[in-house]
């Protein structure tokens, strides 16, 4: 087990380097001068030349290619030309806010999900089959700008359940900063205000961006489910007279989570990609505004930064899934 | 069971709390914005060339001079009361006094040397554009300094008052220098340390600002103290999000709103809508002069009459928009209203000139333009594409980003531009002129044209250099009317920026160059 994961840790490296390397290519590819960019105007030539100096933006793109590599295996991931800080103290910031709000929605996506494609299959053909699997088809149809939308205009402006703009209220403090995850650091710091409005600020963008997942999640589970609940021994089960929720809770849905489990490992990746459009629409700072801000700023580095940490928590959370799959089905070993 | 209904119990007490820790407001008058997007920094230095940035800035700083846009947005005293010069190389200057920083540090002569000194040695100060000619300075008393500059400078007060000139604390930035940063420049992109109207009490950089009404104001240029408590600037990147905010109560005020949402906003009650004269927001549409087939003036001198402007305003801008007279837009010294008119809607002549061309059958160009910098932008590609047709130009809208635009500009030969120029400052029509027309500064793509004008090459460096300001507006009159005898660009709206906010509050206004004033705010 340990070598599985030492292997996968190493074919980290070249994935990682061959991202990079697209990505760092890519943005010099696109016309504009992000010093120019981040001086305005009124930027002399002298000025320009002399921060581009100070910065090595004048060096050979190899070599520039190179250094970068060279720091990043360092753990520094540059600076940002656009916001005069470092990348890494810029993604800390902001990436914190995208892990919250990814994780709660993965949150809701997996309960949700699994709740719902366990009634479904359980009940199949009855009513709440004939509501879940449309209402899935629908959640995985629908886009995120579109669905953010519809929260705002129902749950915050018709029904005023759920308030916007923000991470946490207008009049309260956000907590001590510990991890940068409000819900988080309220929790450990005992400060129960700050962790209800935490929680309350971020239902809305959470829901918008669970949706899809939580589609995809319940009609696999939906699907697995009726597959495993056909086998020989859920019959057997069911004979010596074991109840149907004993039957699918613990002998039929543990059987059925493996390919799940894979779903919802995608889903995540899907989530972090995709929050930018739910960043914007519910004005949340997250990692993907500042990615899209850097895009527009043409500042190579934070753009650079952003898809190392994606690619990174991406192939961190595969390996997790990966690895679950032994813990989950006893009969899955990796030699 | 009974651990779900615990966990039930506890969420809801959890988000009871939350509810009522948002009602603790006490008797504070409080006011909430909400803007499309945040500065990048609070270092007036290194970021108040964006106007995200220069919005906060202007809270929390002053700056040495200001300029009346009240009147002729002329220079007035700042944090400088007077200041006097024989050959502009040498200037005494007088400090005002019974200013202090929020630091409490206090405001004189010795503070005004630091910050000269220290933006004459900074690589990446703005001010060093002009200072180039930035010399030697001397105390001569605790309130009055010498600036010997290297070469003569006549607009270094009009220069003096843009946002990333603002005074900050020389004991904040000794405090807070290291070895590799000695005038704590990376301390300075979160933290303030100015004589401005408020003071911060925090900043979550892409979700609000919070400042507070600083007690110790001097009082600025209108020499009052903010009447609101504090000021919450919230980060709401969506329009149609700011515009349900505003509709909910939840926020006071907001702007960069499309004409739809205007026009949606002004029926309903409780809200009120008001647009601002006196900006510089001016929509152009860039092309390069000097490549096919913009290198033809007949084509140019077409597309200009072929522009229904009156449509424009009136349907985009729902009136909130005038004809753009030229560079100095109007209200600027140097303007020339009467040139709104010098190209007017006229179809047949468009057609006629058309015909004349070098490209009487026709051509095909894209149209460019980046829509997060006007909100209206999309109907205006719209309107000029469909004006455009009329005589035989196929016009492609291509949406970009604005670093992407102007990169292109800077290179030439790229179709068309949609660009918005807010310039930096009133009292800078210098450079509106110089840096559209005049070839001798880089301008990083802002000057599409490629145009280069003997004359004006020759008028430009002069009116920089001329102090005497109805001189220099003589000159930059002559620049505009050259400019437009040969169609530079299209000048097509000068924008007032609109605000649309809760009808309880009252005396905001928005400045130039498009800066919010907060501190009359009253919400009554």
């Amino acid at each position: 087990m340990i070598f599985y994961i030492l292997r996968r840790v190493f074919w980290v490296i070249p994935m990682l380097l061959g991202m990079t390397l697209i990505v760092f290519t890519l943005s010099h590819i696109v016309p504009g001068d992000p010093v120019a960019t981040a001086l305005g105007p009124l930027a002399t030539k002298a000025a320009v030349e002399r921060l581009k100096e100070a910065w090595r933006l004048n060096d050979p793109l190899p070599i520039q290619y190179l250094r970068y590599v060279k720091q990043m295996a360092k753990g520094d991931l540059g600076f940002s030309v656009y916001t005069r800080r470092p990348v890494m103290s810029d993604i800390r910031k902001y990436f914190m806010a995208t892990f919250e709000l990814s994780t709660v929605s993965l949150l809701i996506a997996m309960v949700g999900g699994i709740v719902l494609g366990a009634i479904s299959a359980a009940r199949k053909n009855g009513i709440l089959d004939f509501m879940v699997r449309p209402l899935s088809l629908f959640g995985m149809s629908m886009p995120v700008f579109w669905v953010g939308l519809l929260i705002l205009l129902l749950f915050y402006y018709r029904l005023g359940l759920i308030p916007i703009g923000r991470r946490i209220g207008l009049f309260i403090d956000p907590p001590t900063r510990i991890t940068g995850m409000y819900i988080v650091d309220s929790l450990l710091t005992g400060n129960w205000t700050a962790l209800g409005s935490a929680i309350h600020h971020v239902i809305g963008p959470a829901l918008c961006l669970a949706l899809c997942p939580l589609a995809i999640i319940a009609r696999q589970t939906r699907s697995n489910l009726l597959e495993v609940l056909d086998e020989d021994y859920i019959g057997t089960a069911r004979a010596k007279g074991v109840s149907e929720v004993i039957v699918v809770l613990k002998h039929a849905l543990r059987n059925a989570l493996l390919p799940i489990v894979t779903i919802t490992g995608i889903q995540y990746g899907y989530l972090l990609g995709s929050s930018v459009m739910a960043e914007v629409i519910f004005s949340w700072p997250g990692i993907g505004r500042y990615a899209l801000t850097a895009i527009r700023h043409l500042d190579f580095q934070p753009v650079l930064g952003f898809s190392v940490v994606m690619a990174l928590v991406y192939m961190l959370v595969n390996l997790i899934v990966d690895v679950s799959y032994v813990y989950i089905n006893p009969k899955v070993r990796f030699s | 069971m009974k651990i779900g209904k615990v966990c039930l119990v506890v969420l809801a007490g959890v988000l009871l709390a939350s509810l009522l820790g948002g009602l603790a407001l006490g008797d504070e008058i409080v006011l909430v914005a909400a803007r499309p997007k945040d500065g990048e920094s609070l270092n007036p230095i290194t970021a108040a060339v964006s106007l995200g940035a220069s919005r906060s800035v202007n809270l929390l700083y002053n700056q040495l001079v200001n300029v009346d846009s009240e009147k002729d947005f002329n220079v007035v005293p700042g944090l400088l009361t007077a200041w006097e010069t024989e050959d502009y190389i040498t200037w005494t200057v007088h400090v005002r006094e019974g200013v202090t920083f929020h630091d409490d540090t206090p405001w004189n002569a010795e503070a005004l040397k630091f910050n000269l000194d220290m933006w004459a040695v900074l690589p990446e100060a703005t001010f060093m554009v002009y200072a180039g000619a930035a010399g030697t300075t001397e105390i001569l008393d605790e309130y009055t300094l010498k600036i010997e500059l290297k070469e003569a400078v006549p607009l270094l007060m009009d220069f003096l008052q843009t946002a990333w000139c603002s005074i900050i604390s020389p004991t904040a930035i000794k405090d807070h220098a290291t070895a590799d940063d000695p005038y704590a420049m990376e301390w300075l992109n979160d933290h303030e340390a100015g004589t401005g109207p408020f003071i911060l009490e925090s900043w979550e950089p892409g979700e609000r600002m919070v400042v507070r009404k600083w007690e110790n104001y001097w009082g600025g240029v209108i020499k009052k103290t903010p009447k609101i408590d504090r000021l919450i600037y919230l980060t709401v990147p969506d329009a149609a999000v700011r515009m349900m905010m505003l509709e909910k109560g939840d926020i006071d005020l907001t702007g960069d709103l499309s004409s739809e949402m205007i026009a949606d906003l002004e029926e309903m009650e409780g809200i009120k809508v008001e647009g601002y004269s006196g900006t510089s927001r001016r929509t152009m549409i860039f092309w390069d002069i000097t490549a096919p087939p913009f290198d033809d003036l007949r084509v140019r001198q077409a597309i200009n009459y072929a522009i229904n402007y009156d449509e424009i305003i009136d349907r985009i801008d729902l009136g909130y928009a005038e004809k753009l007279c030229g560079m100095p837009a109007k209200g600027y010294l140097g303007a020339s209203p009467e040139l709104a008119g010098y190209y007017t809607y006229d179809l047949e002549k468009a057609k006629q000139l058309m015909s004349e061309s070098k490209y009487a059958d026709g051509f095909e160009v894209d149209l460019m333009y980046d829509p997060e910098r006007y909100a209206n932008y999309e109907d205006y590609a719209l309107y000029i594409q469909s004006y455009l047709s009329e005589i035989r130009i196929k016009v492609n809208i291509k949406q970009v980003v604005l670093s992407t635009q102007t990169a292109m500009q800077d290179e030439g030969d790229y179709g068309m531009g949609l660009m918005l120029y807010s310039g930096d400052s009133v009292a800078m029509s210098a450079d509106a002129v110089r840096w559209q027309y005049c070839s001798h500064l880089p301008t990083w793509g802002w000057r599409g044209s490629h145009w280069t004008d003997d004359t004006t090459e020759v008028l430009c460096p002069q009116a920089l250099a001329t102090a005497d300001r109805i001189k220099r507006a003589q000159m930059y009159r002559e620049i505009d009317l050259r400019a437009h005898e040969l169609a530079v660009y299209v000048w097509i709206t000068q924008l007032k920026p609109i605000f649309a906010m809760q009808d309880n509050i009252v005396n905001f206004r928005s400045c130039p160059p498009y800066q919010e004033w907060f501190w009359q705010v009253e919400k009554k």
